[in-house]
């Protein structure tokens, strides 16, 4: 039903265009060069005029008034735009102008798979290819981004994110695994990309290509299983002229709305609260429990040491005061990002190069975070006779500072707290810089130094002027790759990459820092000794990759007659190292680079202010070394008969060192085939308004891994820190039956283009078995593994997606105005089919972002308690046990089957996709996305007064609670209860009275660009000037749900922020 | 072209040759140096020491204090407990898990049952290890050692899960599910109670055989301590013939205490861990009960010290008007000490001898203890001749040496139709809880996951 409801959508979004215009002398006529097709609606302009004409169905237009002009502009979308000078004294009666097809229209459109590219006609597989058009129309930091809402099938999941920057889940077409990462495997070029993706510089990317189906991934074996992000990098061009592309943007966001986050409670209602609970006798009053200034103002005024006016005064003060004023303005700022990209690029008919520079630059939300990034990227062509070679080298450096923090940073919390105080100010009226209570009582820290201890007082804003955090990203890929064509149609191709990519983090906690100090003072001695060194901290870490990956491949074509092979074979290596240390110095100068770590941490020193006995906390160190090696050998052939019938189909065998066993069980075959029928060519073929149609199916195999499987049983090795001694930890209990997941992927799909390329599509559907998969079994804990702790997984799932991919392109109007429309539409739904231990923890069904796995439904289903409401007389939520009304949480919580649970449908949208407007109108174009999601729901967050009471988590919920009898009619929110009781805040907060429907349209973003065509300066000839400015996080335009939350980021501190990116890009 | 087609060939060939030979090398790296495949002896010592948690906190379950009586807590202090296990288990409730599925609320059953899992596996791994003169003297002792752990579990989980030892019932009360084998998909059956002592007895014999005298850490046990342990079990199951013969074997080897008018009384932390008394090092989990914010000491135990007795300083102190515990031989406030010290074995002889009419021994022996905790200079040693006050008097001392060692719970549940008996409160406000002798909150329930799947008989 909603399928079709999106079609008639789609339908009604296209209406052809009537414009034409026809009077006398010159008759034009446009055909196709290659097909010598007449070509209907190409625009003839007349140079020197404002008027142009549309040719009609036969391909021809008449030009009346020819007077003044010079030449004509013959353009068609789709085809490659021609000049034509008319001279006066040779005017024939019927010009024929012939177009060429443009390379990238969707019809000719080359995609690559990282092992060869082909030109999609022939691809049986599901591919989707982002253009470098579609990725530039965006502005970012990183390539992944600019992917959302241009792409089918491609999900970015939001649920998880609790600050607006965390980067998104991504899944293609749903899940087809259970326990193993979902993630898909993102390509560079040739090779599996190591690393953070986000060091590669989207400049410097020609295309993507997203390989969805087993026909076309299961190349990728045992890696293949969650779909393929191949991205392609620019390169130099044979015979190409030499040209040099500058792009500068700026990006300018709007100030965090901090107030978007509902995890608060105004002040006055804090205050209530924690008078309340002194009453009550909550809080503990000793040296080392740190309590509010509220509740020490209470108990001042309760001890006589402060009198009741000036008690009023001051809760009345801090009453009035909101933190989030003051983090607004003292903490956060605009973000503004600049990107500037520099190119080189051209060839010969025996040599082609590319060298690229880009420069990012930064400035972050949170005052004192910055990131600046510098990439170089130089690629090199050689052709001798039938040798080539092509190398490049890729270099990155990146380095931000993270010397600030946020509202929801810890710097801002009371130590065992979730969040910093309502009331709490870091600038007093006059703007002197506050303390905040932190891990000491404040009487007790702020008497420190009389009682000859340093400092113990917390003040942000001057920990924030000593932060030194500084992290570093160094990359180097280099690439050679020699191809010799031993025979006529057969090459030996050979590539190998070295990746090295190493980050580096350093903190330098100044001895100045609190930090320090409070360390000094607590195992400062009843002598007034210092135990714990009075001198800064360094921390460093250093994660260093290394890959080597070797390829040897040959390749062979054979195009005769009315045949065409290509087939392809071979054998691949790659090792990947990783290798993790750190250390932390004491006493540390950072002007002198001296240290001394030698200190007795063996001892037991009574430390302030508790007295209790503790060791000096050890320097950490850290030396970790993952390897990764795998071996494998594939290969791949096409074969078309009269370009009309295709078959493909691939085989690969993967072996690695991930399951640590004998050999023979390390290896995985996995194959696919597939079929593509070109109908529209057939002679019985008569749809003249369907063309070209093709039928394509395909079927196979692709894997997944899990890293952290062994089938036997493994131990890990550290230092006992008790005794010194060797430790080693059983990590896994072992499986003998071990074996890889296994995804098998049926693929049924339609390539249609109407009415002469005016609409062009893809239609597939598909289903998707995860078989094999790993699942966890609850294990009885008498078996002395507890699988809550420590999962045991083994080879017993199936998981089902079924989907639908449509895209649709459209040219609307055609003429002076051009108006088209890409529609991108996405259907993936999961079921478990086989999950033979399934969990029957009921609190597991309602708390968290999925479900544990159960046969016959979605991971991602969104299940609740029922709700009745609150009780008349007490404002505890009400349950249902045995027909009556209850309050007895524990009880009912326990005798609770799945059955008795709300299903309210998906928490992951099944339905979604994007509408992209394109009006191109003289030099301008104008472009509009939309974006949707359908048929999901979220849960709002609201109180939960066992975390409100023991570590501060608030809501502005608490202010709707009930109250008094009565309230119950107008609010769901339970009444402070005298006794925390997180069954009843279970109850209430995993309720159906907090679901929501999620469906949304957004604007993605709206972008206007200029192009000044040919420009001269001096003798500086600039070509193709353009200026552009898109807006991005534009908001919804229309949610299902009322609130303020927007569904997609449901936990984050505040939204991605509107932002708008100004840019210019010219070549010279 | 055939010229350079054929040398081309020739290296593909070879060099791919030369690659899939060295494969199988290339694939046995390790995906993770720190990772192995346990198959040396080293390795199965090591894991024995894994005291982070698995091997040390584990084993002794912490609900073992939290239920029994050395201490109280305020109403508000019980509310303010947000694990629903600590808080029925701490007022003897029927069902202490609520429901609650998460990881720690049965960690009672689950750790314990985490140590005999890698015994087990360690015992089964170091049998494929060959014996030369050079390896016997480590698989012993790692054998040693795991049977020890192994008994140690099962003696811990015998004390909350099962009836007190009582040799008349013990053959059809029920015991533990024994498990003697690693492989984690075997099903779990109750043995007697008869059976689960037999096992922890048979075991630690077999143990004490194979360990040294002393070990190199007090973390792993040497000859002592499964002495000591072999004392304790049978001092519970009422053979005191054997507990005097096990108590003194220990004794021999280790006899060292602590003269408590040497040390300083006035630190917030008295001991140190590995102290001279400490046998066997071992703690419990932190319980949100038992921490100093919360504890009280019970007030009749704590005005039960003499003005001499230097206990009364080395074990509590005054936090605004709480009395706290800071005696821990774990030298942690956090973690109790749930190990084996000499003190204990000194009383386990002295009540045994005084059991078995050995008069001079016991005084002998209750002399020597108190000779270290008492002021030494407003005390002198006694001398009981009666059996019955001598036994009174052996009983007091344990009561007020043996504070929040993991040990009184034991006591309280082998005192059970004896003089020693008596029922034990708690107060909630105006909620008063008693717990009979032999009643049935001194069985915890076992945890209704284990019962469902292996379809077990669940405790009254």
């Amino acid at each position: 039903m909603r399928i079709l409801e999106m079609f008639a959508w789609v339908a009604l979004t296209f209406f052809p265009p009537i414009i034409s215009n026809a009077q006398q002398p010159l008759v034009v006529k446009v055909s196709a060069q290659n097909t010598k097709t007449p070509l209907e609606g190409a625009t003839v302009t007349l140079k020197g005029t404002a008027l142009s004409y549309i040719t009609g169905k036969d391909g021809i237009c008449l030009l009346t008034d020819l007077n003044d002009a010079i030449s004509l502009a013959i353009t068609h979308v789709g085809y490659q735009p021609k000049m034509h000078i008319l001279t006066n004294t040779l005017r024939p009666d019927t010009l024929f102008i012939f177009l060429a097809p443009e390379t990238n229209v969707i019809e000719e459109v080359v995609v690559s798979t990282g092992y060869y590219e082909l030109d999609k006609s022939l691809a049986t597989g599901s591919f989707d290819l982002i253009s470098n058009d579609v990725l530039n129309r965006t502005v970012s930091t990183d390539i992944i981004s600019r992917l959302e809402s241009n792409t089918t099938s491609l999900l970015f999941d939001r649920r998880g994110a609790a600050a607006s920057g965390d980067s998104p889940e991504l899944t293609i077409r749903g899940l087809g695994t259970i326990h193993s990462s979902s993630s898909p495997l993102v390509i560079v070029d040739n090779f599996p990309y190591e690393g953070d993706i986000s060091n590669l510089n989207p400049n410097d990317v020609e295309s993507i290509t997203m390989l969805k189906d087993a026909s076309a991934a299961s190349i990728w074996g045992a890696r293949a299983g969650n779909g393929v992000i191949v991205i392609t990098t620019k390169k130099g061009r044979y015979d190409e002229k030499r040209s040099i592309t500058f792009n500068h943007n700026v990006k300018v966001y709007q100030k965090p709305d901090l107030g978007y986050d509902e995890h608060f409670i105004p002040s006055a209602s804090y205050i209530e609260l924690e008078k309340t609970l002194f009453e009550r006798g909550h809080y503990t009053e000793n040296d080392w429990t740190p309590l509010s200034p509220v509740v020490e103002l209470l108990i001042a005024n309760r001890d006589g040491r402060i009198d009741d006016s000036s008690f009023e005064n001051r809760i009345h003060q801090l009453s009035n005061s909101d933190i989030r004023e003051q983090a607004s303005d003292l903490l956060y700022r605009s973000r503004v990002d600049q990107q500037h990209s520099l190119s080189f690029s051209g060839g010969s008919s025996l040599q082609n190069y590319m060298l690229s520079f880009g420069y990012d630059n930064n400035i972050n939300h949170v005052v004192g975070s910055d990131f600046q990034r510098v990439t170089i990227n130089a690629a090199n062509s050689f052709k001798f006779s039938s040798f080539e070679v092509s190398t490049s080298a890729y270099f990155t450096n990146s380095r931000s500072n993270e010397n600030g923090f946020g509202l929801n940073s810890p710097v801002l919390r009371q130590s065992g707290r979730s969040q910093p105080l309502p009331y709490i100010s870091l600038l007093d009226e006059l703007g002197i810089r506050q303390p905040i209570t932190k891990d000491v009582r404040s009487l007790y820290a702020e008497g420190a130094e009389e009682i000859g201890l340093l400092n113990w007082q917390f003040v942000p804003l001057d920990e924030r002027d000593l932060m030194d955090y500084q992290s570093g990203t160094n990359e180097i890929r280099l690439f050679l790759n020699p191809v010799y064509e031993l025979l006529q149609g057969l090459k030996v191709d050979v590539k190998y990459q070295y990746q090295k990519q190493g980050l580096e983090t350093k903190n330098h906690v100044s001895k100045e820092r609190y930090e320090v100090r409070s360390l000094v003072n607590s195992f400062t001695q009843a002598d007034g000794s210092m135990v714990f060194p009075y001198g800064g901290i360094l921390t460093s870490r250093n994660d260093q990759t290394v890959s080597h990956s070797l390829r040897l491949q040959t390749n062979y074509m054979l195009v005769k007659n009315n045949h065409q092979l290509r087939a392809l074979a071979g054998w691949e290596l790659r090792s990947v190292d990783r290798i993790t240390t750190g250390h932390e110095l004491y006493d540390y100068d950072h002007d002198l680079f001296t240290w001394n770590n030698q200190f007795n941490f063996q001892e037991r020193y009574p430390t302030r202010p508790r007295g209790t006995n503790a060791r000096l906390p050890l320097p950490s160190t850290l030396l970790s070394g993952v390897y990764g090696r795998y071996v494998s050998t594939f290969s791949n052939a096409i074969y078309s008969f009269k370009d009309k019938y295709i078959f493909s189909a691939s085989a690969r065998w993967d072996a690695s060192n991930l399951f640590g066993v004998k050999t023979n069980q390390k290896g995985t075959p996995l194959w696919s085939a597939g079929a593509n029928w070109l109908l529209s060519d057939e002679e019985f073929y008569q749809l003249d308004w369907l063309q070209p149609l093709t039928i394509k199916m395909s079927y196979g195999f692709n894997g997944n891994t899990h890293g952290n499987v062994s089938a036997a049983p493994t131990a890990i090795y550290r230092t006992d820190r008790l005794t010194g001694l060797r430790a080693a930890s059983i990590r896994t209990p072992g499986n003998p039956m071990l074996r890889w997941e296994k995804v098998g992927i049926q693929n049924f799909g339609i390539d249609f283009g109407m009415f002469d390329g005016r609409i062009a599509g893809t239609l597939e559907y598909y289903i998707k078995d995860g078989r094999d998969l790993l699942g966890n079994v609850i294990t009885d804990i008498t078996s002395g593994w507890d699988s809550r702790a420590s999962s045991y997984l083994i080879n017993d799932a199936h998981i089902r997606t079924r989907g639908l991919d449509i895209s649709v392109s459209s040219v609307n109007v055609e003429g002076p105005v051009k108006w088209r429309t890409n529609v991108l539409f996405s259907y993936a739904k999961d079921r478990v089919m086989k999950y033979s231990n399934s969990s029957s923890n009921i609190a597991s069904f309602t708390s968290g972002l999925g479900i544990p796995a159960v046969v016959g439904k979605s991971r991602n289903t969104l299940f609740s308690y029922p709700w009745i409401g609150l009780d008349h007389t007490s404002g505890n939520p009400l349950v249902v046990m045995d027909g009556q009304p209850s309050d007895n949480y524990r009880d009912y919580l326990n005798n609770l089957e799945i059955g008795d649970l709300v299903e309210h449908g998906l928490s992951l949208a099944p339905i979604f996709g994007s509408i992209r407007n394109t009006i191109t109108w003289k030099n301008i174009e104008a472009t509009i996305n939309f974006s949707w999601k359908a048929d999901y729901y979220f849960r709002k967050q609201s109180v939960n007064y066992y975390n409100l009471i023991n570590s501060g988590e608030g809501h502005k919920d608490y202010d709707a609670r009930w109250i008094k009898p009565g309230d119950e009619l107008t609010t769901s929110v339970p009444s402070m209860p005298e006794v925390v009781n997180q069954a009843r805040d279970n109850v209430y907060g995993y309720s159906e009275a907090l679901v929501e429907k999620a469906d949304h349209i957004r604007i993605n973003d709206i972008g206007i660009s200029y192009s000044l065509g040919n420009r001269h300066f001096g003798k500086i000839n600039i070509r193709n000037l353009r200026l552009y400015l898109i807006m991005s996080n534009l908001g919804t335009v229309w949610k299902s749900y009322k609130g303020s939350i927007d569904p997609d980021y449901p936990h984050v501190d505040f939204l991605p922020p509107r932002n708008a990116a100004f840019g210019l890009n010219m070549n010279f | 072209m055939k010229r350079i087609a054929l040398p081309f060939y020739a290296t593909v060939l070879a060099s791919i040759s030369v690659l899939i030979s060295s494969c199988a090398d290339f694939l046995d790296v390790k995906p993770n140096r720190s990772w192995v495949v346990p198959n040396s002896a080293q390795d199965f010592q090591a894991i024995l020491d894994d005291n982070t948690d698995n091997m040390n906190k584990w084993r002794t379950p912490v609900l073992i204090e939290v239920s029994s009586d050395d201490y109280y807590l305020t109403e508000n202090d019980w509310k303010s407990i947000g694990d629903a296990t600590t808080r029925n288990t701490y007022v003897w409730a029927s069902d202490i898990f609520e429901g609650d599925v998460k990881e720690g609320a049965v960690a009672a059953w689950s750790h314990p049952y985490g140590c005999v899992f890698r015994a087990n596996y360690v015992l089964e791994g170091i049998q494929k290890i060959k014996r030369t003169p050079n390896t016997v003297v480590q698989l012993n002792q790692i054998e040693g050692s795991a049977l020890f752990y192994r008994s140690w579990a099962f003696h811990q989980l015998a004390q909350l899960f099962c009836k007190p030892y009582h040799s008349n019932t013990a053959d059809s009360d029920l015991g533990l599910p024994i498990r003697l084998e690693s492989d984690i998909t075997l099903k779990s059956k109750r043995a007697s109670v008869q059976n689960t002592y037999s096992r922890i007895i048979e075991d630690l014999k077999a143990g004490a055989r194979l360990l040294p005298e002393t070990p190199v850490v007090k973390t792993r046990p040497g000859k002592s301590a499964a002495y000591g342990l072999l004392a304790r079990v049978y001092l519970q199951m009422g053979d005191y013939e054997q507990a005097y013969r096990y108590a003194d074997s220990c004794l021999l080897i280790q006899p060292t205490l602590i003269d408590y008018n040497e040390i300083d009384l006035t630190l917030n932390q008295t001991f140190m861990q590995f102290n001279e008394e400490v046998i066997f090092h071992s703690l419990m989990v932190a319980s949100p009960a038992l921490m100093d914010n919360r504890i009280n000491i019970d007030s009749v135990l704590y005005v039960s010290y003499a003005a001499n007795d230097l206990r009364k300083q080395a074990f509590f102190r005054d936090n605004n008007g709480k009395i706290i515990f800071k005696g821990s031989y774990s030298g942690l406030s956090v973690n109790l000490f749930g190990g084996i010290a000499t003190d204990e074995i000194y009383l386990i002889r002295a009540e045994a001898a005084a059991r078995l009419g050995l008069i001079e021994q016991a005084n002998q022996d209750l002399n020597t203890l108190m000779a270290h905790r008492k002021d030494a200079s407003h005390w002198n040693a006694g001398y009981e001749n009666n059996q019955a006050k001598l036994l009174r008097r052996i009983v007091d001392e344990r009561r007020k040496e043996l504070i929040l060692r993991g040990i009184r719970w034991g006591d309280l549940r082998r005192y059970t139709n004896t003089e020693f008996a008596h029922p034990i409160y708690r107060k909630l406000g105006s909620s008063e809880f008693q717990l009979l002798p032999g009643g049935d909150g001194y069985v915890l329930p076992i945890p209704h996951e284990v019962v469902e799947i292996n379809n077990l008989q669940q405790n009254p």
